[in-house]
């Protein structure tokens, strides 16, 4: 027998991005709830509007399975005493399982003999056990930012007011947030308002769209996905893409109602951005464009409620707007009087972070730092990189970015239009309009050269100013954008596939700070932002997907090449970092990748053992043994065959090709003797063997790699 | 009496929206007589708000932005406002619909427009006061802000109230369909504009051009000055008055371009320190006199110490009072 289960959280209206992540945690929660209490089910949905947040799992086993767990209890020394007989310890043991003394069995364990017993659990009917565990997941959602409105510690997004806890037909016994859960949900706030009855968890979707509620994300979003796309559709075009829009729409209404509205053409003269910024950023309203691409004078609302007064909704959408674009175009118009290169000196009038000197300052650090970075990417982007750096910070001062606090997120955006419009060259004003990016996960890299080297240098100065100042992120804590600005140089030398070593970046990004100051703690900030950074990197490698251990193989490879005076981490130049990552990871299901990482764990354990300080080069003289020598012969064939492949990042033809290896090293296993008592003998094996380990650390530190027979040791 | 037409006047809105709040139990009280930004300043919301006392207020409140304000000649944009405040402490379970039923009350019906709650995280920081809730929107022009307080004065409250501000000028140009503000019928038959316009030119021209910094500034120290001594004593009405006038002065002299950016945060925190210990002092004030507003026994025998033990419970308002155990 099974039934389904109801959990709906009743709350006033919640901020729409607070819903998904929520929803993600219900879910998660239900699950991992359900399987605790050995309660079977079948599918689990989840659904939410703004006001309710609610998770139904489809055929919940009417009973707990029963269930037997093995418990151990105390040593078995300490079990019995001198003439046998239980001991408080054990009897105590008994007594809280539950458990029968004849039921106590000895059990051997790797720290010797203990007692143990076999408890069984009886399976309860799921209505009762199902209370409590729905309440904690219910107090235990978290949120950006949580209030309380009853006179304790009760705290949520929004105030809580009613719950729903239905077992069937049934209601579970559900107290939180000063409630108890029922059955009586709510209807639309105006369509509908007041008590709705749930007959039966399998009827929530249905009872609730009889009360002008459409319970389920999917199926209202898709209705008023149709509905503003048959408008705009009707306006001669189609819908700006946007799906974050769409998604906030759809948790800001119950019974979503699209309508389209208009503003005066002449409005199209402002910059795109300008304008769909206008339209979403307070009205959440979806602008339209032709099929060439061009903005339309016409936007698409979504109302919560029926066509009913449409035509009031729409004059005063259309009123509002038409208010915030005059605004836009006051602010284009004065900011076009002042071009970017006049405003440079005001520069100095602004503070860029607490202590850190001026906006000028920044910007004659970016150019500098835009020279570096250019030598090493592309040095003809160089002079239009710096030419942007010098600008790319005036559009703070305009009115739109300054005083218009809506266009903030067209930082850049509006400073590369008034640079094209100063009449400054087009590879300077895309640069500037493309630093910020990528501004988010969704959000693409720079596309133009000048553009990746000027968006990389005011991250690297970003995070090194921020390191020097003390504003480290911590924990989720990061006011300053740290770890944004991080993960976003990050992702444009992958996606850009630019290879840049992060360890002298960070030297060259950290250089003005200190000459400016030189009591700062130089070789401590330093040490932190290479950790900073290398973090940045494994969590770049994680989210493509990389498996942890030829992650770690990757970031932890010690890359040695001639007339470099120390290691270069594997970490430091990402690109290539994830590259060496996912060939080794690729490399798994080869026949010879097992031998290969036991082979470097041969080699790598005898090291680990060896406190022996090694010299700087092999003595070739003291290569006697044919074993030995077999080695050197295999070491300098492989070396000979990969140094090409190194340069060409060839990786997938390295790894064979250190495995070219594996007899000689087998051989030298088999036949040489490391630990000898000649000291330099022994010297000489153990440098040897080094520098083999040293040529597959060039890529990989396979030590890192957990094969198949290792997993259940 | 004659029958309220909240969409012919102002005035007929307002008192509706008495009429409405009245009968919810709330005392009517009347403007504060001092200059303030915004209800909130009023001590029947800021002090009022402190503490475990039970409290139904609502009142018309002028605020007064000096940097808002347009010689008269924006529609939308004036430097004397008016605001409908309401406070309800504790925040009653079905506080949102009675906030819309108080719309209804005033001639606005939810099924001929579009209302939204569209979250916002109030923050005063003058005020040391903070609270989560939303900016109701009609038709995508916000008419009221809702929040639930979580802290005044820098203090955690004790009761969370829900105070809910209506922007009177606006709602009234909506329900009588006005694009100017001038236009505004504030009684049958005279207009906002003849009212205001005079005043709103001269306000304007003070505010920006006339006021004499020197002597703000010096008023600004004189106030700050009386505000601690009088808090030091104990006298918590006049010293939260000086209060309310540093505040002005603050946003008289910002009107005035005087305060430069760097400026501004000190004297925002000034003010703030102000506003903190005002609410500390009444807090203790209240909790001397025995919290007399709690007429309810469970709660008095929550919240009031017995009579022999003279000291009143330290922190009654703080976080860490009693709250945690429920009546």
């Amino acid at each position: 027998m099974s039934r389904d289960l109801l959990f709906e959280i009743g709350v006033e209206e919640l901020p729409a991005g607070y819903v998904p992540p929520a929803l993600e945690q219900l879910e998660r929660g239900a699950r991992a709830m359900l399987a605790e209490l050995r309660l079977e089910s079948g599918e689990i949905e989840k659904l939410a509007t703004p006001r309710r947040l609610a998770i139904t799992a489809r055929g919940v086993a009417e009973r707990q399975a029963d269930a037997s767990e093995e418990a151990m209890g105390p040593a078995s020394r300490v079990a019995w005493d001198a003439e046998g007989k239980p001991t408080k310890a054990l009897l105590g043991f008994c007594a809280g399982k539950g458990a029968e003394l004849s039921a106590v069995r000895r059990v051997a364990t790797p720290k010797g003999e203990y007692v143990a017993v076999t408890v069984h659990h009886t399976g309860k009917p799921a209505r009762e056990v199902l209370g409590a565990p729905l309440a904690a997941l219910a107090q235990r959602l978290t949120f950006p930012k949580t209030m309380r409105w009853l006179d304790d510690e009760t705290r949520f997004a929004r105030p809580v007011r009613w719950m729903v806890a239905l077992l069937g037909d049934d209601v579970i016994p559900v107290s939180a947030f000063a409630l108890e859960a029922g059955r009586v949900s709510q209807g639309h706030r105006f369509l509908a308002p007041g008590p709705v009855e749930i007959p039966n968890a399998s009827r929530y979707a249905e009872a609730l769209a009889s009360r002008h509620v459409i319970a389920g994300q999917r199926e209202r979003g898709a209705r008023m996905r149709s509905q503003v796309e048959a408008l705009a559709r009707a306006a001669g075009g189609r819908v700006v893409a946007d799906p974050e829009l769409f998604e906030i729409n759809n948790f800001l209404v119950e019974w979503p109602t699209a309508f389209a509205g208009a503003f005066d053409t002449g409005f199209l003269d402002l910059p795109r951005e300008v304008i769909v910024t206008a339209l979403r950023e307070h009205q959440r309203f979806f602008a339209v464009e032709n099929a060439a691409g061009r903005l339309l004078p016409a936007f698409i609302a979504v109302r919560n409620g029926e066509a009913h007064g449409i035509d009031t909704v729409r004059k005063g959408a259309e009123d509002v707007l038409i208010a915030r674009l005059d605004d836009a175009r006051f602010y284009w118009n004065s900011d076009l009087k002042l071009p970017p290169a006049h405003r440079v000196d005001a520069l100095a009038g602004v503070v860029w972070m607490e202590g850190l000197g001026s906006l000028r300052e920044k910007a004659r650090r970016l150019e500098s730092l835009c020279d570096w970075i250019a030598a090493r990417l592309e040095p003809g982007a160089a002079a239009h990189a710096r030419r942007a750096a010098l600008l790319c910070k005036t559009d703070l001062l305009s009115e739109m970015i300054g005083s218009g606090k809506e266009y903030a997120s067209l930082e850049g955006v509006m400073g590369g239009h008034y640079a094209r419009r100063a009449g400054e060259p087009e590879p300077v004003a895309a640069a500037i309009s493309e630093h910020h990016r990528p501004r988010g996960p969704a959000d693409a890299p720079p596309a133009t050269a000048a553009g990746v080297i000027l968006a990389l240098a005011d991250k690297l100065d970003h995070v090194a100013g921020a390191f020097v100042g003390g504003k480290v992120p911590s924990g989720s804590e990061d006011p300053y954008g740290v770890r944004r600005a991080a993960n976003g140089a990050v992702r444009i030398l992958i996606e850009q596939e630019r290879h840049l070593d992060l360890r002298d970046a960070t030297m060259e990004s950290t250089r003005a700070f200190f000459a400016a100051d030189p009591n700062l703690s130089q070789a401590e900030i330093v040490k932190k932002l290479g950790e900073f950074w290398r973090g940045r990197v494994e969590a770049a490698l994680d989210e493509r997907g990389v498996p942890y251990d030829a992650r770690d193989a990757a970031l932890e490879a010690r890359i040695v090449t001639d007339g470099a005076a120390r290691a270069r981490p594997g970490w430091i130049d990402p690109c290539d970092c994830l590259e060496r990552a996912r060939t080794l990871a690729g490399f798994r299901a080869d026949a010879r990748f097992e031998p290969l990482v036991v082979l470097f764990k041969r080699v790598a354990n005898i090291l680990a053992k060896a406190t022996e300080s090694l010299p700087a080069s092999l003595d070739r003289a003291r290569v006697i043994e044919p074993a030995e020598r077999m080695l050197l012969a295999a070491l300098d064939s492989a070396r000979a065959r990969t140094e090409p492949l190194w340069e060409r990042r060839a990786y997938a033809e390295i790894l064979p090709a250190l495995l070219a290896m594996e007899s000689a090293i087998h051989g030298f296993f088999d036949h040489v003797m490391v630990n000898v008592d000649d000291l330099p003998t022994r010297v000489s094996r153990l440098k040897l063997l080094a520098e083999v380990r040293e040529l597959f650390l060039r890529g990989w530190d396979l030590s890192k790699v957990v094969v198949e027979g290792e997993k259940s040791a | 009496m004659p029958e309220l037409s909240p969409k012919r006047s102002l005035q007929d809105m307002i008192l509706a929206l008495q009429q409405y709040w009245a009968a919810r139990g709330c005392v009517i009280q009347q403007p504060y007589p001092s200059e303030v930004g915004a209800g909130t300043f009023n001590p029947a919301t800021f002090l009022r708000s402190l503490g475990p006392e039970p409290w139904r207020v609502a009142f018309v409140e002028p605020s007064r932005r000096p940097k808002d304000g347009r010689y008269g000649e924006n529609p939308h944009r004036f430097q004397q406002f008016y605001q409908y405040q309401v406070l309800l402490k504790p925040a009653p379970a079905d506080v949102v619909e009675q906030y819309f039923d108080s719309l209804r009350a005033i001639g606005i019906d939810p099924l001929e427009h579009d209302l939204r709650l569209v979250e916002d995280d109030w923050e005063s920081p003058t005020l040391g006061a903070a609270g989560l809730g939303w900016q109701v929107l009609m038709d995508g022009t916000e008419i009221s802000q809702f929040t639930y307080f979580q802290q005044c004065g820098g203090i955690e409250v004790a009761i969370v109230s829900a105070e809910l501000t209506y922007g009177l000028d606006r709602i009234g140009m909506m329900l009588q369909g006005k694009d100017r503000v001038q236009d505004l019928a504030w009684a049958p038959g005279v207009t906002w504009g003849e009212l205001w316009l005079q005043n709103e030119r001269e306000w304007s021209r003070y505010n920006f051009e006339l006021a004499d910094v020197d002597g703000l500034f010096d008023m600004f120290k004189r106030w700050e000055a009386e505000a601690l001594r009088l808090l030091e004593l104990d006298l918590v009405a006049p010293g939260y008055d000086c209060v309310i006038k540093c505040s002005h002065l603050f946003n008289l002299l910002d009107a005035r371009g005087a305060i430069s950016v760097s400026e501004r945060v000190g004297y925002i925190g000034r003010v703030r320190k102000l506003a903190r210990r005002s609410a500390t002092a009444y807090l203790k004030q209240r909790a001397a006199l025995g919290f007399p507003l709690i007429k309810d026994e469970a709660q008095r025998a929550r919240w009031v110490k017995p009579a022999e033990d003279n000291a009143a419970p330290a922190n009654a308002g703080a976080s860490s009072a009693p709250r945690g155990a429920k009546a």
